[in-house]
């Protein structure tokens, strides 16, 4: 069953606005992300890959319309849904809308029923589509996500991510703290199924596989447990 | 004195919210003098889609006759209802519900 609580990224300059529409999501159990402007924005879609973006027509110095192009490039099966969000009620602004091809038009000032009953309505298309029992054999299938070495020990790291993993397979990390330690030959198995560290975030152990004796050195000269 | 019933669910983002409309009087203010009818229209604009939200509908729509007056280069229209903004800013008296 898909999961209730979705990822929302808040595209508006006005912090008032974001405060307001952040507390309301939040409450009703959402993931909840921010940005003032469409270059932090487009960061946040890639890393974060929200369910929806509530994106403000007139933002400081530039137009939201501006990024919806860059966002379907980036999710080119619209699996993303955007609601734009605005004071304009002009027939001109919802038709451009629609026909940039977003998901949705809320006019400003926008209450918590009118927030709510959006969502609902919109609830089975805030879905990504899910992998599951993929055959290793004549699975093609390859992911990139992104994610945090938390701890590391002689015999493992921690990856904190948004992945839930539920086999032992093979794992490529990309990480700039395991290139300058010279571990990023080492081969990386998922040792254990991912745990849960809070709703939508998993620790998976990872373990390291041959390992030299300068490798090890170095991991015994770390002071601190985080990465 | 405005009395406005805000929702309790707000309570801490609320000072926030009051604290950017003192800061908006010094900016309406300075823009009048300068004749400055583009910060007028984005300020107005700007509190006119947050007010709703907290509960400030009245203020809003002071709000939203700035963007308009300004859009039309009124400055005596513009004056008279920056004065209407800080007086209801100087005497909001809140009401959780």
């Amino acid at each position: 069953m898909a999961r209730k609580s979705k990822v929302i990224l808040i595209v508006d300059d006005d912090p008032d606005m974001r405060a307001y529409l952040n507390k309301l999501l939040i409450s009703m159990g959402h993931e909840v992300y921010e940005a003032g402007n469409t270059r932090t924005a487009l960061k946040l879609v890639q890393e974060v890959v929200p369910h929806l973006i509530l994106l403000d027509i007139n933002l400081d110095e530039e137009s939201g319309f501006n990024m919806i192009g860059q966002v379907r490039k980036f999710d080119q099966y619209h699996r993303i849904k955007i609601l734009m969000i605005s004071s304009l009620s002009s027939k001109k602004a919802i038709d451009l809308s629609k026909k940039l091809g977003t998901d949705g038009y809320l006019i400003k000032p926008i209450n918590n029923t009118t927030l709510s009953t959006t969502l609902k309505k919109m609830g089975p298309e805030l879905v990504f589509p899910e992998a599951r029992n993929i055959h290793s054999e004549y699975s093609q299938l390859t992911a990139r996500f992104l994610g945090s070495l938390t701890k590391i020990s002689e015999v493992s790291v921690i990856l904190r991510s948004k992945i839930k993993f539920q086999e032992k397979r093979k794992i490529f990390i990309e990480s700039p703290f395991l290139k300058k330690f010279d571990l990023e030959k080492t081969q990386l198995i998922i040792q254990e199924f991912s745990k849960d560290v809070t709703p939508g975030t998993y620790d998976t152990k990872i373990q390291l596989i041959g390992l030299n004796d300068n490798n090890l050195k170095n991991i015994r000269k770390l002071n601190t447990r985080k990465v | 004195m405005a009395k406005v019933e805000v929702d309790e669910e707000l309570k801490d983002i609320l000072p926030g919210f009051l604290n950017n409309r003192e800061k908006d009087i010094e900016t309406l203010k300075t823009a009048v003098a300068a004749n400055d009818f583009a910060t007028l229209q984005k300020v107005g604009h700007k509190v006119s889609g947050s007010s709703g939200g907290y509960g400030f509908d009245e203020l809003g729509a002071i709000a939203k006759n700035i963007e308009l007056a300004a859009r039309e280069s009124s400055l005596e229209k513009v004056q008279a209802l920056v004065q209407e903004f800080e007086n209801y800013v100087r005497e909001i008296e809140v009401v959780f519900v």
